[in-house]
């Protein structure tokens, strides 16, 4: 990994200092084995330079000369030590040494955080009247990537027999280059080669600027903000794969499903059940979002904000809670580093435009908007029969605004505003035989906005602290025909105080606080909703149960970890503590993950930690549930195995057992009336997860990912053992993306899943003043759907132009025209049924431009 | 009920939309044996009274039928296919198109003070005041071919304005008609079929009659066999023969009354 110091501090230099010039600085050591595991985000800044007295003796003998030195920079920016790699003598190295050593840097960044480096400086001692500089002339190059305008550093370039490599801004400085004409030269794998000719003139400075055309994928490949791993499981995905992964049009959320551990949603939809069960969250820096999926065609953040996604499917640390599945948590990047940069978009569902910039010299700002149009297509698309399939015609929006600076005194700051909506309107002219009282208009809205601001401080070299605050207000209404409704509006402030301190080199302590709040109003006219493998009945025979309520909840927690790490082995001890006031009880959750690097390429882990959840909003109210029930609660264990194998392909096994406890299940007291609900249930999920990745290859990425798993539970003591709803003992996954050339992507998905289980429906009992057919149903989800698979393929085009390019794809899903059944439908009286089939072939062309 | 009432409602719609497309006979169509409607007249009886139980049914090939009704003074509901919360509260009541239930012979006051009142599904209770629910459960069908299992709740009430079953009349256009005619099937209510009553709220309310339309041949307009439409027209079918049309009129609290007309196809 090479990196350079920005211009600033060569303008800073050569302006305080007339005999001393920084040349160039090459090459960055990760100073720690934390550190090499990291991605250098940001590279040192020299803030105070230090002028070296040029030696007398060499002065007068009038010799020049360049001294290359090893500077170690601390977290705080300070040199503390300097070493001689190539001296110079003629007393040049001690000076360069005694002047060195007084340098203040800004810190570099690893993965976000200030971290120790170490680089390569070149300390040049140049005297400004010798007669050699009226014989040269000075270059400059500017590399800029050929579309997107961003600055291109660490490429070197030749002039004629000198070399040099770029900044940060993409700038090589040749200093003293010989009179005449010159050829020069960039060789870089990936990009193509550049050759050309320049005149150098005595005592002038020639600018030239160069836009490199890439071969193969761009650096976000490799610059996903991986963080040194300690848990046992976590999956990071970066944005060059969330854009091109077929089927998914490059949305961010719907990405994850593609990983192991993750459930198959039905009808290509988003969704989220990880290792079997219990509620999953999706949140943004630490705070969760309140909708993460338009209807579940879309995520409602936008992937152009996104540095990097990481998935837990499972044992988790302790700085998350509230929830027996997993967590997926969103970063964003820093907008605005590198200039303008923009770009609008059309897609077969949605159009959305993008605009960041630069605020100040360490402030940038981002907005992005995205507005779809399915409402007005579904029409033209879809033959009647479709159209009765799927009358839904939804319609979205989202916005975003997102500000970040970083701030002197090792401050930075983050804010962020958000909204959306969804919405949809439909008639239910023709009910469907099974509920014919269900008819009308049906009308359902989703809105929502709300804010982020984080504060981070770097309190010490080896202390952090981050302080973020959220807010979100959403609103929730449907309603069908006369008498199914519902009203709900909910404001949520989420508070996170974080803190991390490297106690020594063997101990890191982490720990924290969160609260989330939430105040509630809901007015709701709706039919006792169904559990886990339950059957609807028709809603004249239930009937509709009606609620009003406005209440206030709060939810804080404390959580602390340590990392442990003796040579290659690392043990995260960790405890969280949550209190709910909904069901006025306490949790607290021990956690310990161990990590051991058996080889450099090998790696062992394991984990086990204690989760809870609330029950469902619904099961704790006192007119559709029992306000008695409490948490829910389960144990996860799982160990695995990390090898890399070669440059580019790594392999992650990892099984997995989820014990849940205190499950709530429907009673089936008669005193309930049917609504009654207990904690009561246990389950159990286990399996095996692998993970078969290849990245950081110029041209190819993809992983392939497998998932066995069996997830079962039963809703009393003294059941029988039955599945969970979302279990798929087979889940297969391939994506692979082929970079043919330096204009033409190919990608393809390919998976295989288990079908769904379903309960099956014995027969119907007559309710003659619904008018309906109760369905009896038989043993809960005893039965299984046909296996699922499906291909899906994509085309990527690029035009690229100096100032910027063009995208087209075209994303064809369910390629060989899979029929597969997604669920099953029943006639009026429950005696025929037959299997409703998934999504047809869907080709979405899309194009995007960006500069 | 935050996290589950979009997605809810949400599948809700797909599964009403996915009934849509597929090709299973309408409901509409009376292709074998059917209970068509249980009525209890009257619909809604004190504690001692007395209700007339009869099974609206029919059966295209004309078959003997064989019926048995139960009594259950406590159902759990439809969750539970309408199971008797308890085998002591179920009682036969015999056989036939035609029953008797005499309530007297129950104590359902007894009943009630018993349990303090009778839970109902959002965990409140209903005392005699309030009015509960007993539930009566017929299984019939023809002797020789499998049972149909209907269900029927008798409201008990002490006191108040008891519910009547409505009237109404079916009319056809002609009851003599070409193969592949269409044939207007008209309804006409009783002057007195729309009650007022007092609704859940303590206010005063209108019933609301909807109309269930069924035909043993011929094709009735399918998105007007269920609902308010007073008026639906009747594709005869193209073989000759009589074509049996009934309607059943429900004011939405118990409350029955069903019409039947012969169109002979010639």
């Amino acid at each position: 990994m090479f990196v350079s110091l920005s211009k600033s501090d060569a303008r800073r230099v050569s302006t305080r200092s007339a005999l001393a010039l920084l040349l160039v600085t090459v090459g960055l050591l990760a100073r720690d084995a934390a550190a090499a595991e990291g991605t250098l985000t940001c590279p040192p800044e020299l803030l105070e330079f230090v002028q070296a007295p040029y030696p007398p003796d060499a002065q007068a003998a009038g010799i020049t000369g360049a001294v290359t030195l090893l500077l170690t920079i601390e977290a705080d920016g300070a040199v503390s030590a300097v070493e001689v790699t190539e001296p110079a003598g003629h007393g040049f190295d001690e000076a360069a040494l005694e002047a060195a050593r007084a340098f203040v840097f800004r810190p570099a960044e690893i993965d976000g955080q200030p971290a120790p480096v170490q680089i390569a400086y070149r300390y040049a001692f140049t005297l400004a009247e010798t007669p050699a500089v009226a014989s040269t002339g000075a270059l400059v190059v500017r590399l800029v990537e050929r579309g997107t305008r961003k600055p291109l550093a660490a490429i070197t370039v030749r002039a004629g027999d000198a070399e040099a490599v770029s900044d940060a801004d993409g700038l090589v400085r040749f200093s003293a280059l010989p009179e005449g004409t010159l050829r020069l030269e960039v060789r870089d794998p990936a990009f193509v080669t550049v050759e050309d000719r320049e005149t150098i003139r005595a005592g002038e400075e020639v600018t030239v600027t160069w836009r490199l055309e890439r071969t193969g994928f761009a650096d976000d490949l490799e610059a996903v903000g991986r963080r040194p791993a300690k848990e046992v499981t976590r999956r990071t995905l970066s944005v060059q794969e969330v854009r091109t992964v077929p089927g998914t049009n490059g949305d961010a959320l719907r990405v994850v499903q593609n990983l192991p551990g993750v459930a198959r949603a039905p009808f290509g939809l988003g969704g989220l059940v990880l290792r079997g069960g219990g509620e999953s969250r999706a949140y943004l820096e630490g705070h969760p979002i309140p909708t993460p999926f338009h209807f579940g065609l879309r995520s409602t953040v936008s992937t152009a904000l996104i540095e990097s996604i990481d998935l837990y499917p499972g044992n988790h640390g302790p700085e998350f809670g509230r929830g027996n599945g997993g967590i997926v948590d969103i970063r964003l990047r820093k907008p605005g580093r590198d200039g303008w940069h923009g770009y609008g978009e059309v897609d077969l569902f949605d159009a959305g435009a993008f605009l960041e910039a630069p605020v100040g010299e360490k402030g940038g700002i981002a907005l992005g908007a995205r507005r779809s149009y399915i409402d007005a297509l579904v029409p033209l698309l879809l033959t009647d029969e479709q159209l009765d399939a799927f009358p839904v015609a939804p319609r979205y929006y989202d916005y975003q605004a997102l500000y970040q600076t970083d701030l002197s005194g090792g401050h930075d700051l983050r804010l962020m505003a958000f909204g959306g909506g969804d919405r949809t309107v439909f008639l239910v002219e023709e009910p469907a035989d099974t509920d014919p009282a269900v008819r009308g208009k049906a009308d359902l809205e989703l809105d929502w906005v709300g804010g982020q601001a984080e504060w981070g401080w770097r309190v010490a070299p080896d202390a952090r602290h981050r302080l973020s605050a959220g807010y979100v207000f959403e609103a929730q209404r449907g309603a069908l025909g006369k008498d199914l409704a519902f009203d709900y509006d909910m404001h949520r402030v989420t508070v996170r105080d974080d803190l991390e301190v490297k106690a020594a080199e063997w101990l890191t302590v982490r720990g924290g606080a969160d609260l989330e709040v939430e105040h509630i109003r809901a007015t709701v006219s709706l039919p006792p909703p169904t559990k886990d493998g339950e059957t609807a009945a028709p809603v004249g025979a239930t009937g509709v149960l009606k609620s009003d309520s406005t209440e206030t909840w709060f939810m804080p927690a404390a959580w602390a970890e340590l990392q442990l790490t003796w040579g290659d082995l690392t043990v995260l001890p960790g405890v969280r503590a949550d209190y709910w006031t909904i069901v006025d009880a306490l949790a607290l959750q021990p956690r310990a993950t161990a990590r051991y690097a058996v080889t450099p390429a090998t790696t062992v882990k394991g984990g086990v930690g204690l989760y809870s959840e609330r029950p469902d909003l619904d099961e704790v109210d006192p007119v559709f549930g029992d306000p008695s029930v409490g948490l829910e609660r389960s144990v996860h264990y799982s160990a695995g195995v990390e090898q890399r194998l070669g440059e580019y392909l790594t392999a992650d096994l990892v099984g997995f057992y989820k014990d849940f406890d205190d499950l709530v299940t429907r009673t089936d007291d008669a005193e309930d009336g049917g609504t009654g609900f207990a904690n009561q249930g246990e389950g159990r999920a286990y399996g095996l997860e692998a993970l078969l990745r290849l990245e950081n290859h110029p041209r190819v990425y993809g992983w392939v990912a497998y998932t066995l798993m069996r997830s079962e539970r039963r809703d009393a003591p003294g059941d029988d053992w039955r599945l969970f709803g979302s279990d798929q003992t087979h889940n297969v996954t391939v994506v692979g993306n082929y970079k043919l050339s330096t204009t033409w992507e190919l990608g393809l998905r390919w998976r295989f899943v288990s079908g769904n289980p379903y309960t099956p429906i014995d027969r119907g009992t007559y309710d003659s003043d619904a008018d309906a057919y109760v369905p009896v149903p038989g043993a809960s989800l005893s039965r299984r759907l046909e296996p699922f698979h499906q291909l899906d393929l994509r085309v990527d085009k690029h035009w690229i132009f100096d100032a910027w390019r063009m995208t087209t794809y075209l994303d064809v899903q369910n390629a060989y025209l899979r029929q597969n059944p997604e669920g099953v439908t029943y006639n009026f009286d429950f005696t025929e049924q037959a299997i409703i089939g998934g999504l047809p072939l869907i080709p979405s062309f899309g194009v995007r431009g960006e500069f | 009920m935050r996290f589950r009432l979009l997605p809810m409602f949400a599948l809700t719609l797909a599964a009403l939309a996915a009934g849509c497309g597929d090709d299973f006979a309408s409901r509409s169509e009376i292709l074998d044996y059917r209970v068509l409607g249980l009525e209890a007249d009257p619909p809604e009886v004190g504690p001692g009274d007395s209700v007339r139980l009869t099974a609206h049914d029919l059966d295209p090939a004309g078959r003997p039928i064989e019926y048995a009704w139960t009594l259950c003074l406590y159902s759990v509901g439809p969750l539970v296919d309408f199971a008797c919360a308890d085998p002591a509260l179920s009682f036969g009541l015999g056989g036939g198109a035609t029953v008797e239930l005499d309530l007297a012979d129950y104590d359902l006051r007894g009943f009630a003070e018993a349990l303090g009142g009778v839970p109902r599904a959002d965990g409140t209770v209903a005392t005699l005041t309030d009015g509960f629910d007993v539930f009566v459960v017929l299984e019939s069908g023809p002797s020789a071919g499998p049972r149909t299992r209907s269900v029927k709740r008798v409201r008990v009430r002490d006191g108040g304005e008891p519910n009547r079953n409505p009237t109404a009349a079916l009319r056809v256009s002609a009851e003599r008609a070409a193969p592949g005619a269409t044939v207007t099937l008209t309804v006409e209510p009783g002057p007195d079929a729309r009650e007022t009553f007092v609704d859940n709220e303590g206010g005063r309310a209108t019933e609301e009659l909807v109309y269930a339309w069924y035909s043993t041949g011929g094709a009735l307009a399918s998105a007007l066999t269920y609902g308010d439409d007073t008026e639906v027209e009747l594709e005869l079918p193209t073989a000759r023969g009589p074509v049996d049309v009934v309607l059943a009129v429900r004011d939405g609290r118990g409350g029955l009354t069903v019409q039947r007309r012969r169109i002979e196809v010639e």
